[in-house]
């Protein structure tokens, strides 16, 4: 058996001023009679009654206390069994969209985030400071927000700065992280704080308790909603999709508004507990980003009321690639690209003259780059970034990427082998993009004014190239460049980014069950175990309030009758 | 001391037992040992000059010719003496012991007075001089009963004197003492002494409170004498109750074997009954109360 705070056990030596103040306790109440002829034949020895330990019942009475005392000694310390191992808590937080919801009656203005955030600040209380706990989130992205720690408040106050939003599709992702994160560790065991929206638990080697969060709600929701070209003469058409959790059917007014201009309004019918959709062609005013708006919804989800889609065309990308090699995957995947307009340099030589959407960097350049709002670098190291340096790469298997981020649409990162590279630091302002058991290989995060986006490892250095991931994934890259030079508004890129949840969000639900965890506390919310020996100090103090106060009440008694 | 005057109404009927004849000297409705004016023929006597001719009987002179003179029996009332110790030993127990005693006196002064018999209650045993009253007809209640109000248990009198000086102004039919008894065994004797001298029916009513009789032992205490100032450490728990009340009912049935043996009357009178319940109860029991009509009732 260990203690959580050990040095605790020295108030044991309050046993010492106990038993001496019951050495010393004077037994005799002193009481006024009418006379004491009748008592004479019950008096006893003066000197042997003026101890409270000359009576037996008073040993006991000790006994008792001291028993007490070791109770309250032992539990204010909080032992543990079973050795002194430290736990580890790896606590994954649903902060999607749906997380969002709150309760339809308005009893209680707090979301399901705000509950789950209190259900882990429950937590947090319940363990011991030795105890180490972890924070994921699992929001528009799954990320370790909180590395293993045993500041508890660094972990409840990290959660209790996010922000519900985003389609929840990084839920198996963020429990992915966990379980590596425990790896190792059999003691370890992941919480997972959500309402089970989205969520699909794949196989961990921790064990995984589901604490489900918050009550289905009353919702509509825009679950789909796209806009592409019909033709070419100006006409659009849009596509829209509604799903409702209410019992009854209802008919909604869902306006359209290009840049914030109203310009039409749809009138869509939803059957109770389904889905309605629309797709309708219009001839869409000139503007960047069309709006979607369930009017006076009044649900107990915000976020999907509003859906946003890009309407835009193809743009030239003018790109620069830096590479010392004569034939390069990255080179010719580019020049495959119709939309692509390459230029190629190599290292140190003279780079053309800028500006460029994209720079590509394959090889270190030690002069200064051309002006281009976005750097993507393939292996090159940090350094050149003001980077940390990364270790070298000892797990080579890739465990999470980002479906979500724009650049990774499409690549699929499944069973791909890196041979050599460094994993790498994922600072402030930073977000890892691919992850290994071990530690990060592709971070997103700025360099200057610039975008960067870096990988630990060089394409050659891989069998990326090999698959059909990597044109994806330079496509991407020249949409995620392009979007620069269509002349768009930054903030429509975070608008338009999975702004549109999915139908089983849109409604609000609970999960009651999630395949392979264990669900703790359903429908009541999971509370962190009290421990017994918190019982076992209320018992004590009980009895040293009982062993105390009695004697006092009865001798006020007393007095009062006197 | 208080006195409940809601338990007056009770006694409406009672009047003072005496087993033997009155020997007061106010006429009453009592038997009593003289001859003199009364409406019962008792005897005849030769006549002696001086007799009031109207007592001589002429129908017997003429059968007979001797003159003879009839004599009739006297009534008289009762001599009634009520003594209240107020000890300081009295100011305890729930209702306190002076307070039950005073209202006992006062029941027995109010039966004795609706019946027109010579009433004196006074205290003792307090420090200072006794107080005392008398009446002999209902109209004197409230005096008396104001008497028993201005007595408050005191530090320790001398009650052996008080009561000895009590005693010595009358000698009356009916004397009751109200006490706990609660002195040392020599000045037990002499109360029980004074008090056998101070009536030709005395009566011990003894006054006990219901911490006296069941203390509570439960846990260890300096005990210290209300009158004395003497302490004593006593045992607690179950054993020493029972031991306590060992010790208290030899104590009570020396006392009562004392009792008989002076000829006192012992009417046990704990506050745990209350005065009426007593009046009605141990009382008549006892015949120190009757009912005015004759019977049980």
């Amino acid at each position: 058996m260990s203690f959580a705070t050990p040095w605790l056990l020295a108030l044991a030596a309050l046993a010492a001023p106990v038993v001496i103040g019951y050495l010393s306790r004077r037994r005799d109440v002193r009481r006024t009679v009418s006379s004491a002829l009748l008592y004479r034949a019950i008096q006893t020895d003066e000197v042997a009654a003026r101890r409270a330990v000359s009576r037996p019942q008073h040993l006991v009475s000790l006994a008792l206390v001291l028993v007490a005392l070791a109770a309250l000694v032992i539990g204010i310390a909080g032992p543990r069994l079973g050795g002194g191992d430290a736990r580890t808590t790896i606590v994954v937080i649903d902060h999607s969209a749906s997380m969002a919801a709150r309760s339809n009656d308005g009893a209680d203005g707090s979301t399901r985030l705000d509950r789950a955030t209190d259900e882990l600040a429950a937590l947090a209380r319940g363990m011991s400071p030795s105890d180490r706990v972890a924070l994921v989130g699992a929001g528009r992205d799954a990320a370790v927000l909180v590395a293993p720690t045993r500041d508890h408040g660094a972990v409840v106050d990290a959660a209790r700065g996010l922000q519900a939003g985003g389609p929840g599709r990084s839920a198996a992702d963020a429990l992915a992280l966990a379980d590596a994160l425990c790896a190792g560790d059999d003691r370890a065991v992941i919480v997972l704080l959500s309402d089970g929206v989205g969520f699909e638990a794949p196989a961990t080697r921790c064990p995984v308790r589901y604490v489900r969060i918050g009550d289905p709600a009353r919702n509509v929701g825009i679950s789909a909603f796209s806009v592409r070209e019909a033709d070419g003469f100006g006409l659009a058409e849009v596509y829209l999709a509604v799903s409702s959790s209410y019992e009854d059917a209802r008919s909604l007014d869902v306006s359209l508004s290009v840049d914030g201009a109203l310009f039409e309004v749809l009138s869509v019918d939803v059957p109770g507990g389904g889905d309605a959709d629309r797709l309708v062609r219009l001839a869409l005013p000139a503007g960047a980003v069309l709006t979607a708006a369930i009017a006076d919804a009044g649900d107990a989800l915000p976020d999907d009321d509003t859906a946003h889609a890009a309407v835009h065309t193809g743009h030239a990308v003018r790109v620069l690639l830096i590479t010392a090699r004569p034939k390069s995957f990255a080179a010719e995947a580019l020049a495959l690209h119709r939309r692509v307009a390459l230029e190629q340099a190599a290292p140190g030589s003279a780079l053309p003259a800028g500006p460029f959407d994209l720079i590509v960097l394959e090889d270190p350049h030690p002069g200064e780059l051309p002006p281009a709002p976005r750097v993507l670098a393939l292996g090159v190291a940090p350094e050149q970034f003001g980077l940390a340096p990364g270790t070298p790469i000892t797990d080579r298997r890739i465990i999470r990427w980002e479906y979500a981020d724009p650049l990774l649409h499409f690549v699929d990162l499944e069973g791909v082998h890196i041979d050599e590279g460094r994993y790498l630091a994922v600072g402030d302002g930073a977000r890892s993009l691919i992850d290994t058991p071990a530690g990060s290989v592709a971070v997103a995060t700025t360099w200057g004014d610039r975008e960067l986006v870096l990988t630990g490892f060089r394409v050659d250095d891989s069998d990326v190239a090999l698959r059909v991931a990597f044109p994806n994934l330079i496509a991407n890259a020249v949409e995620w460049s392009a979007s620069e030079s269509k002349g768009e508004d930054p903030a429509h890129a975070e608008l338009l980014a999975g702004n549109v949840l999915s139908a089983s969000e849109s409604r609000a639900g609970v999960v009651g069950e999630l395949g392979g965890t264990a669900t703790v506390g359903a429908p009541a919310p999971w509370r962190a175990p009290v421990a017994p020996w918190r019982l076992l100090v209320l018992v004590a103090v009980g009895l040293l309030l009982i062993e105390w106060l009695l004697p006092a009440v009865a001798s006020v008694s007393r007095w009062r009758r006197a | 001391m208080r006195i409940d005057r809601s338990i007056f109404g009770a006694f409406d009927g009672l009047r003072l037992g005496m087993p033997g004849k009155a020997s007061g000297l106010r006429q009453g409705d009592r038997r009593s040992p003289y001859r003199g004016r009364g409406v019962e023929f008792a005897d005849y006597r030769p006549y002696d000059p001086g007799d009031d001719m109207r007592l001589i009987d002429w129908n017997v002179y003429a059968r007979l010719e001797t003159v003879l003179v009839r004599l009739f029996h006297e009534d008289r009332n009762l001599t009634v003496a009520i003594y209240v110790d107020a000890s300081a030993s009295m100011a305890f127990g729930e209702p306190r012991k002076i307070d039950h005693a005073g209202e006992l006196a006062a029941c027995l002064a109010l039966i004795g007075l609706r019946g027109r018999d010579s009433v004196t209650v006074a205290s003792f045993g307090a420090a200072g001089v006794p107080r005392r009253a008398t009446g002999h007809n209902f109209g004197a209640f409230p005096a008396l009963l104001r008497t028993l109000e201005s007595v408050e248990p005191d530090a320790r009198g001398d009650a052996r004197s008080q009561l000895a000086s009590l005693v010595g102004h009358t000698r009356a039919d009916r004397a009751v003492l109200l006490s706990d008894m609660l002195v040392e065994d020599a000045e037990r004797e002499s109360l029980l002494r004074a008090l056998a001298a101070a009536g030709r029916r005395p009566v011990l009513m003894h006054v006990l409170s219901s911490d006296e009789l069941a203390p509570d032992l439960s846990a260890g205490s300096r005990l210290v004498d209300a009158e004395t100032g003497e302490e004593l450490l006593i045992r607690d728990g179950k054993a020493a109750l029972r031991a306590y009340q060992d010790a208290l009912a030899a104590w009570v049935a020396a006392l009562e074997r004392r009792c008989v043996e002076l000829g006192v009357q012992y009417v046990p009178a704990h506050t745990t009954v209350a005065a009426r319940a007593l009046a009605l109860g141990n009382l008549r029991k006892g015949r120190l109360v009757e009912s005015a009509y004759g019977g049980v009732a």
